[in-house]
């Protein structure tokens, strides 16, 4: 495939020609079918909308995306931000094409399904047509989710049987390349019952300035009675990029997910994260690190949804912000009736780093059961000016040593992530991009 | 008026600039004011520290000490009002605090501030590679020796290098912290503000025989002190009491016993019969 398919658009056209394409059951096609009629009947998000009222995406004109399909993928991926070694296996895709999948022997022995949504519709349709045929993100949730439920390209799939361990972590990366294109990633793990997984989903483009590019994507997380996810997302958008997306995991019974997000892209982003603890016992600590700076704002929309009984949820995000950046926090604490012992805990600190950087907290608590413990907490704030004397008196520039600051602010957040060779990825990362932003500014 | 004369005469002002390089007093503080917001707390001071000095300067609560120690460092919460600090001749009104640590200069501090999530290691190697410059920076295997060497002279356990920034600290070991960012900076000034509060005997001694094995023909030092006790272990060749942000006295090590002995009242009420 050596020239690029430009699709006429968001349309249904569009809609049956990739179906097709793909070769999918007509039940798939149906779903896309009517996902794409939801699209159009609902109305672009405003800032009317609660959920928008932080967010503007009047700078957004659908009509004028086009879908990138067919060639131009090898030199599409950005370049890696993580290291590649250490990994049992490794999904690139460019735009919404799979470009590889290279999971480890001994896993593929072992049972574990590490491919494209698509292939795994093919090889493993018993596995995946329960999880699709019954989303755990609705394409009734929204605008931008029945977007997805129309359009979703090759998807990644992850499975992990029943009680296995899967020694190494497993990544996927996900490349923009074109201008004004839209990309609708789509991800589906399951993790089995009393299984254990490390996973990293990392979303980067290089700068892509100018008309604005959208991705839209969904990622369902099934985490199975027993079992134990460990999970990092990773997004590193450069240039004029709308990021909107939902993100839902489902906790079975004794289940635990470990989820760290983190920003440093620079668009503008929507990000829907929802764990819904359906099983008792089920725990969940989730962490975010955010660095804005340029024009980057970032809207994050968090759900600690504590559905049954006995669950525990611990979320902490940390942002630090200098030039224009604007980030939103806007965290929920859900306690159905019945979920008592709830132990849910809520806190979200940023760092302001310039008189035009702003961050908007707001948590929010809804509970509809007895016996449980929810605090939250958050908090903006300037660096400590002694603390960044201190450190200049001992030679640090101003730059240096707010940066220093900041990193051991951000380590609290690390130091929670388990696997020790993605925290010492993760924190060279985050100071190589904090470096380059001072070089720029 | 004075300004003219320089320009009339070039080859006297080049003349002048030489002799500031070669024969200038380490530290010189010229009729230095401090104003803290409106309020001012340093009143003229005059003082100055040579090469291989140790000068104390001894005050009751509120004279105005600490307030000198982080003016010299140039903590942006103290406006200098009036006069001049010159180090090597040079006159550092304009420095931030980078600057000045850059030129040699060193403040232990009274209360060092605690920095979650950075640790010491990460820490001195970047400020040892700031002060060094960018051409002269350490290779990591020399800094690792230095760093063991100086945490061993301070009774300091290598796990130290790993903690965060006087995070969960005793009050000791943060002096000692201090003393030991000293050893690996090898400033040319150490100004120690109350370096001796809050520790027991046996912290003083290893703290006190920190700075001595520290000390030689190049390093000036200002301790800056409320007790005489910590002039029992580091031996100052001056003592300075200060009162009510003026140096009122100063002696040899005599007047410290002096102090120890009468205390501040007789100074006190001199300074306020002075005002």
């Amino acid at each position: 495939m050596a020239t690029e398919t430009r699709l006429s658009g968001l349309d249904r056209d569009t809609v049956q020609t990739l179906s097709h394409a793909a070769g999918e059951p007509d039940w798939l096609r149906r779903r896309r079918l009517e996902a794409f009629e939801l699209f159009e009947s609902l109305p672009m998000p405003s800032r009317t909308d609660e959920n928008w009222r932080r967010t503007d995406l009047r700078g957004l004109d659908l009509t004028g995306l086009h879908l990138p399909r067919g060639g131009g993928v090898a030199e599409a991926v950005s370049p890696m931000s993580l290291r590649s070694d250490g990994f049992g296996g490794e999904l690139v895709m460019s735009q919404d094409e799979l470009v590889r999948a290279d999971l480890a022997m001994d896993l593929q022995e072992q049972g574990v399904v590490f491919c494209s949504l698509v292939e795994a519709i093919r090889r493993v349709p018993e596995v995946v047509e329960p999880f699709l045929s019954n989303p755990a993100v609705e394409a009734e949730r929204g605008k931008f989710e029945a977007l997805n439920a129309a359009f979703w390209g090759s998807g990644i799939f992850l499975y992990v049987p029943p009680e296995t361990d899967v020694a190494l972590p497993l990544r996927a990366l996900v490349g923009l390349a074109s201008v004004g294109s839209a990309t609708f990633p789509r991800t589906l793990l399951v993790v089995g019952d009393g299984a254990k997984v490390v996973y990293g989903e990392e979303y980067a483009s290089p700068p892509l300035q100018g008309q604005p590019t959208l991705s839209a994507g969904v990622v369902e997380v099934h985490v199975g009675e027993r079992a134990s996810l460990s999970m990092v997302t990773l997004q590193e958008f450069l240039g004029n990029v709308y990021d909107i997306n939902t993100q839902q995991a489902l906790l079975a019974r004794d289940s635990t997910l470990n989820w760290l997000v983190v920003g440093l892209g620079e668009g503008i982003t929507k990000s829907n994260i929802d764990v819904a603890m359906q099983g008792p016992g089920a725990s969940t600590q989730m962490h975010g690190i955010l660095w804005g700076y340029g024009h980057q704002h970032t809207d994050y929309h968090t759900l600690q949804d504590h559905q049954a009984p006995h669950c525990t949820s611990d979320l902490l995000y940390k942002g630090a912000l200098i030039d224009d950046a604007v980030s939103v926090f806007s965290g929920r604490i859900r306690v159905a009736k019945g979920a008592h012992r709830t132990d849910s805990y809520q806190a979200n600190r940023t760092v302001i780093l310039s008189d035009h950087a702003a961050a908007f907290p707001s948590p929010n608590l809804e509970i509809e059961a007895n016996d449980v413990r929810c605090t939250h907490g958050a908090s903006v704030g300037r660096v400590d000016a002694d603390q960044l004397f201190y450190l200049m008196s001992r030679g640090l520039s101003r730059d240096v040593a707010t940066k220093m600051i900041v990193e051991g602010f951000f380590e609290e957040v690390l130091q929670r992530e388990p696997a020790e060779s993605v925290r010492d990825n993760l924190r060279d990362l985050i100071r190589r991009k904090m470096e380059e932003q001072t070089a720029r500014a | 008026m004075s300004r003219d004369s320089i320009d009339s005469f070039p080859s006297q002002a080049i003349s002048h600039e030489e002799c500031v390089g070669a024969m200038s007093n380490l530290l010189e503080i010229r009729d230095l004011h401090v104003n803290i917001e409106d309020r001012e707390i340093v009143k003229g001071i005059d003082l100055v520290v040579n090469r291989g000095e140790v000068h104390a300067v001894m005050g009751p609560n509120g004279s105005g000490k600490s307030t000198l120690a982080s003016t010299l460092m140039g903590h942006p919460f103290y406006t200098v009002t009036r006069g001049q600090v010159l180090f090597d001749g040079k006159d550092v009104a304009d420095l931030s605090a980078d600057e000045r640590a850059k030129l040699g200069m060193f403040l232990a501090f009274q209360y060092p501030h605690s920095v979650p999530g950075v640790t010491v290691a990460n820490f001195l190697r970047t400020a040892v590679n700031s002060v060094l410059g960018p051409e002269n920076k350490m290779p990591p295997a020399q800094f690792r020796a230095l760093l063991r060497e100086k945490l061993a002279l301070l009774k300091m356990d290598d796990s130290m290098a790993g903690r965060y920034i006087n995070e969960g600290f005793s009050g000791g070991e943060k002096k000692r912290a201090e003393i030991l960012q000293m050893a690996m900076l090898q400033p040319k000034l150490a100004v120690m503000d109350e370096t001796d509060s809050g520790l027991d005997i046996d912290a003083l001694r290893v703290v006190a025989d920190g700075v001595n094995s520290l000390l030689g023909p190049d390093l000036g030092v200002l301790l800056i002190t409320h007790y005489q006790r910590l002039l029992n272990y580091i031996k100052p060749d001056f003592v300075h009491v200060m009162v009510d942000g003026r140096i009122v006295a100063s002696g040899g090590p005599e007047l410290a016993q002096e102090l120890e002995r009468d205390g501040y009242a007789g100074f006190i009420e001199k300074a306020l019969v002075a005002v």
